[in-house]
């Protein structure tokens, strides 16, 4: 899994080669490493990348 | 006893849900070929714990799905909101 | 189409009463925005969507929730 300075927010090639001005897309999921199997049970989701808790609005880096 | 059929059950759980992630996501990347084989990996896993389970506490699945010893053993486990973890 | 499982995807334990939290619950379970409705607009949309990946993922999506 690679680490940046910002919460799940990762460097990855998501866009399509060639994009639309006025269209949405939607980053594609690269998998790379998983969680511990109980982990993932417990956390929603077996994929670090997905792994998006509440997280109190005052507390967020982005608010 | 009980202890047992509950840990065994957490573990049927775990590997179950791994197999459901892996299956959502190779909908989308069917070409991972890593991941097609963590799935099966997941699936014969998963298979083997149900048996176990089934053999020792009766079946999981209704409709001809899972046999059943005598006597009929479907109603005699607890129901999953009878469960204690 | 499916079938029943005795058992739960996540362990549960309900250990007390508490009316305000079911309330909640029930909302989440079987209200509009709800599990079942959702799962169910899964299901119906895999008739009209084109593509296969979109079928297969609509149909696992569906039968999660």
């Amino acid at each position: 899994m690679m680490h940046t300075p910002y919460y799940n927010i990762y460097p990855i090639p998501f866009m399509p080669m060639y994009v639309m001005y006025a269209r949405a897309y939607i980053p594609y999921q690269t998998y790379m490493m998983e969680y511990p199997i109980r982990e993932a049970l417990m956390r929603g989701t077996l994929f670090p990348e997905l792994y998006q808790p509440y997280v109190p609005k005052e507390e967020r880096w982005d608010k | 006893m009980m202890h047992e059929r509950r840990a065994l059950m957490r573990k049927i759980q775990d590997v179950e849900f791994a197999a459901l992630e892996l299956q959502l996501y190779l909908d989308t990347h069917p070409q991972d070929q890593r991941a097609v084989m963590q799935f099966n990996q997941y699936a014969r896993e998963l298979m083997m714990l149900k048996q176990q389970y089934e053999m020792a506490y009766g079946p999981l699945l209704n409709y001809g799905f899972s046999p059943s010893q005598y006597p009929w053993r479907w109603i005699e486990t607890p129901w999953p909101w009878e469960e204690e973890f | 189409m499916w079938i029943y499982e005795k058992k739960l995807q996540y362990p549960v334990k309900v250990h007390q009463t508490n009316p305000k939290l079911a309330r909640y619950l029930l909302t989440q379970y079987g209200g509009p925005d709800g599990e079942l409705s959702a799962a169910l607009r899964y299901l119906n949309q895999r008739y009209t969507i084109p593509t296969r990946e979109a079928k297969g993922l609509l149909t696992d999506i569906g039968t999660e929730e």
